[in-house]
Parts: structure tokens; sequence; C-alpha cells
């Protein structure tokens, strides 16, 4: 009966120690906790807010440039935390500055919001500019409307490839005022050609429980297609690709993907 | 004679059972509870190409729905002087759209755009009209009865109408299980004809049975949807499918596509009349060209009357304006790829649409 009754006593103890025990430190209570990122795009062209129809900006050689449309996919979106682990965001996002027709908006900029973020300490976001080769093989039919991959302009159905970058716009060519030179690039993936690409931005963010932490970045279209006076996109010579001429595009998306886009300090 | 007897009174059932729609009868002070009210939704055969259909939360698609809608599109009931119809101005054979620019309503009054034609609308995810001034089938609906230049009326006559029509108030108890007369409204109308209109799904064109498989085009019109969709470094693009994409051939959005300059003054100011967007101004909603062959005269305003007047504007590049689209250039095009560019586009006609019984009228024999 004693031997019994100990037993019982050196169980209840272990139990209790069991579950009293400090499983895993406070980083681990910090895993149960989550909170709300969000990610803002301000467009920029050089150190001006970059405003769709509205603003006009020098450009190279006498040059001016005025846009219309300017946009592209990020995919597989992560937060990286201090001790190297990702955490998803989400998995696709079409960035549009289409709609940034004022300052106001342009200084507002693109705002997508992440619930469900563990709260905890990160040192850097991670996104793929364009669509990844598993997103890619689907069609706008795949998806429900609203969905960034639904829409059916943005997608090459004789190519079966979204279209991972659109710029459009006007420009004069001469400086004389008149903007009737048409420019439109669109650029996607080809068999042959793989331009997906994921970019790293260091940023330190803290994720408090049941807060928004915003971090901003800055796309600036300047970088895409003039990052220096000798390597920019001449529209004297070409006005339009649709990933044909590997010149333009190449320098386009390899601009925009490692060079363009920035943390906003 | 017992034999007899037994087989009148079968024959006698049957035709009753028949005829139970049409023997219903609204009760006392409008009283329709004691008419069975059927919520049968329907399925569609939905065309898998296609972005899944919009579906209304509160207007599931029904049987009883879509008949009542489609009575109600067919029937000039809704215009002032019961002389005009939706079918009027949007008639099947036309791909449900008509033959002039100004559609005419009541009184022949020209209206102020052409009639768009009606395909694939439950997809339409977007605006709705030329300037995209409402969001839903079921808003689009209410506009057109009120238009002095369209039906010319007002809803509460309407209203009033079908609340004292022989056997639509039986057909609303059947649709959507109002239990008296004065539960008909405006609302329902344009409910039903949002589910008749979200029938009307068109997807077996020429074009749609090559891409199945099941049709191959000939060399010229091959050589055309190379050209309308940019597909060969060896012929020029007919810069089409930057707005006219995917098994809608509309991207659904609104575009400035050079018609006119729309840096002076406009009669039409399209999307800007609704938005108040200076930077909207000119722009419509791209229709689709599903059964472009027969939808013409052509644009909002009908100003063109064949697809050949369409592909030279588009080959002149267009007039420029400053949110006119980029996409609008001068293209470039001999008498050849014009020629081929119109062989694809009359592929794009759907005859199994246009004589489809369901969608027909059904005051018809």
């Amino acid at each position: 009966m004693q031997n019994k009754s100990f037993l019982l006593l050196t169980l209840l103890a272990l139990s209790l120690t069991f579950f009293s025990a400090d499983c895993g430190g406070i980083e681990d209570d910090n895993l149960e906790e989550y909170g709300q990122v969000e990610l803002n795009f301000q467009g920029l062209f050089g150190s001006d807010p970059l405003v769709m129809l509205a603003n006009e900006y020098d450009y190279e050689e006498g040059m001016d440039v005025r846009f219309q449309l300017f946009q592209f996919y990020v995919s597989e979106i992560r937060l990286v935390r201090k001790d190297g682990q990702k955490v998803k965001l989400g998995d696709i996002e079409l960035i549009n500055f289409e709609n940034i027709q004022s300052e106001a908006a342009a200084a507002k900029g693109l705002s997508f919001s992440f619930d469900d973020i563990p709260a905890g300490e990160y040192q850097a976001i991670e996104m793929g500019i364009g669509v990844t080769g598993d997103l890619n093989e689907k069609a706008p039919s795949d998806y429900a409307v609203g969905h960034p991959l639904a829409i059916q302009g943005n997608y090459w159905t004789g190519l079966s490839s979204y279209i991972f970058t659109k710029l459009e716009g006007n420009a004069d060519l001469n400086g004389d005022g008149d903007f009737t030179e048409k420019l439109t690039f669109h650029i996607g993936e080809k068999e042959d050609v793989p331009l997906y690409q994921l970019i790293s931005l260091d940023y330190d963010l803290t994720v408090v429980k049941d807060q928004t932490a915003i971090l901003p970045l800055a796309v600036d279209l300047k970088q895409v297609i003039s990052p220096s006076s000798t390597n920019f996109l001449d529209f004297r010579e070409v006005s339009q690709d649709h990933t044909n001429q590997a010149a333009v595009y190449t320098l386009i998306i390899d601009n925009l993907q490692k060079s363009a886009i920035r943390v906003r300090q | 004679m017992r034999t007899l007897t037994g087989i009148l009174l079968s024959i006698l059932t049957i035709l009753s059972c028949q005829n139970q729609d049409s023997t219903w009868e609204v009760g006392p002070e409008g009283d329709l509870s004691h008419i069975p009210y059927r919520a049968e939704l329907i399925q569609l055969n939905e065309p898998e190409r296609f972005v899944k259909m919009v579906e209304s939360e509160d207007n599931p698609i029904t049987k009883a729905g879509v008949d009542l809608g489609r009575h109600l599109f067919y029937d000039p009931i809704l215009s002032r002087d019961s002389t005009r119809s939706c079918a009027s101005c949007h008639i099947q054979a036309y791909g449900f759209s008509d033959t002039i620019a100004f559609s005419l309503g009541i009184e022949n009054r020209a209206g102020q755009r052409n009639a768009i034609a009606l395909a694939n609308l439950g997809y339409h995810y977007t605006q709705f009209f030329w300037d995209g001034r409402v969001k839903s089938l079921e808003e689009q609906a209410l506009i057109p009865v009120e238009d002095s230049l369209e039906l010319g009326n007002d809803w509460e006559e309407v209203e009033r109408r079908i609340q004292a029509h022989a056997t639509y108030p039986v057909k609303f108890r059947q649709a959507f299980g109002v239990v008296g007369v004065h539960e008909i409204d405006r609302y329902l109308v344009a409910k039903a004809l949002a589910q008749f209109e979200r029938t009307f799904i068109s997807a077996d064109n020429k074009f749609d049975r090559a891409l199945a498989g099941r049709a191959e085009l000939s060399p010229e019109e091959e050589r055309g949807r190379l050209i309308f969709f940019d597909e060969s470094e060896m012929l020029p693009s007919g810069e089409c499918a930057h707005c006219h994409v995917g098994p809608l051939l509309t991207t659904l959005t609104f575009f400035n596509n050079g018609l006119d300059n729309t840096d002076l003054t406009l009669t039409d100011i399209g999307l800007e009349r609704v938005s108040a967007n200076i930077f909207d101004r000119g722009k419509f909603k791209t229709p689709s060209l599903r059964n472009i062959a027969l939808t013409a005269p052509y644009m909002h305003d009908g100003r063109f009357a064949t697809l050949e007047e369409v592909i030279e504007q588009y080959n002149r590049g267009g007039h420029y304006s400053k949110n006119e689209s980029p996409n609008i250039r001068p293209l470039g095009l001999n008498e050849q790829d014009k020629a081929d560019l119109i062989a694809f586009l009359n592929t794009l006609t759907d005859s199994s649409y246009l004589n489809r019984p369901e969608l027909s009228n059904p005051f018809l024999p």
C-alpha cells in the first residue's frame, strides 16, 4: 500500500514537472503569437514619384517620357527570420501602378497585407520577380475572379505564359513636347528564355502580436529602363518588345530584378 | 366502356399535369402562397477554358428563374408603349446585338450608343455598359426600362403591369417564392433577367473547336490567327490580343482605342462620365469578338459598317491622345494580311449559340 502511494506521488510529481516546464523559452512563446505584415510599394522615377499620365520625366539624350502602365508580378514572398528560417507571406501578387495618377496616390503607394505572421524578429524579405515555374503552368481559368493570376490580359495564350512585367507609355523623342512615340514592353517567359529570379532585401522588421508591421519598398522605374546614361532603352531605336529582342527584355527584367527594388529607409 | 372511361381519365390527368402551371391562379388579394415554389437550381454547362462564372450569392440560377427571365427579355411589357423589349435591340440572330449604329427605342427614338452584343455575360467581373456605369447584371437590367431613348417607361408602371398580369405572378412565385403579388418588384424582374442572361454561354465556334482538336483552320484562317495573336515573327502583329484575348476574347477592361483625339471636345466621353477622371476620357469597355462577323456596325457608336473598316482604322494607328492605348499603332498590314485577319475573325461565329432554342423567343410557336 505504501509502495503504491509512493508510486502515485512520484508519478504526480513527474507530471507536474513536465507540464510546468518551460518547453521552448521565450522564442517558442512568440511562435504562438501572430501579427500582420504590410508591404508598401512606392513607385519612383529616379528621385521623383512615379505618376502615370499626369507627369512627364526627363529621359536620356533630350528625350522625355510619360507612362500609362507599369506592373509586375512578385512570387514566393517570404520573410527571413533572424535564425534564417523563412516565413511565407504569399504566393503571388501583382504590383500594378496603372491607377497611380497623382502625387498623392504615389505617396500612398500600393499596399499588400498579410495576416497570421508569427511574431518575432526578421532580417530580410525575399521575393521572386515574375511568376514561378509551377504557377506559370497554370492559366487564368484555373483561378477565381480577383486572383492576380485570373487576369486574362496578363496571359499569353499562344506561349502558355504569364506576362511578368508590362511597361506602356509615350516618349517625346526630341523634347519638342510631342509624345507620339508609343512604348509597349511586355516581358514574359518563353520556353527557351527563363526569366524568373528570386531577390533578397535586408531589412530589420519586428512583428508584434496583433499589430501591423510595415515594410516599405521603393520601385525605381528609371533604374529599370535607364540605369545609366550609357545603358538605357533608346526609344529612338526600340519602342516595343514582346520578349523578342534579347537585349531589350534582358535589360528590363535584369534591372527590375537586380537593382530597381529596394527597401525605403 | 370502363376501359374507354379509364383511357379518357388518364388522358385528362396527363393533360392537367402538363398544364399545371397555367391552371394556377392568383388568390384573393394577390395571394400566391398556395402555388408551389420551385427552387430547382440549374448547373450550367460551363466551358473548361473559361474563368469560373461570377456567382451572385443572392440570385442563384434556377429553372424557374431562367424561364421567367427569358419571358421578360422578349416581352414588350417592359416598355411604355408595349412595343419594345430587350430583344428588340439584342437579337439572337445577330449575336444578341442589332444591325444599326444607334439602336431604336420606343417611338423609334435613336439611342446614344450601339447595342453591345451579349455573350458570356456571367463571366464579366468588371463593369457593364460601354461606360462601365454598373457592376452587376442585376444593376444593368434596371437601367434601360427608364431610359427615355430605350424602353421609356417607369418602374412603378412596370411593377403594376406585372402584378396584374395573367401569368407573371405565378412565374414570380415559382422563381422567387413570393407569397403575394405586392412583393413583385423591379429588383426581382432584374434578377430574373440576370439569371436568363447568365445562360448566354457561347463557346462553340470554329476557333473553339480548333483549340479542342475538333476542327482545323484553313491556311488563311491560321495565318490570320497568327497575326491576331502575334504568334509569328515572320508576320506583322495585329496587336489585337492586347485587348481581345482569352476565351472571352476581351480583357473586359477599358481602353481608348484611338477612335478620336480625346484631347479635344468629345460628344461621348465614355468611362470619364462615370469615373470623373480625365484620364478615362474616351475609354470604352472592350467588347468580346465572339460572333463579331454578325454584330456590325462596330464600336460604341457603330461608326464602322464592316470589319474591313475596323481593320483599316487599326492599321492606320488611330488618333493620338494623351491616354490612347500605346498598343494602338500602325500595323503595316498588307491586303493579304487584312484578308487573312478577317478570315480568322469569321471563325469566331458560333452558330449553335445563334440558334439555341433555350435562348429564343418563348412567345413564338
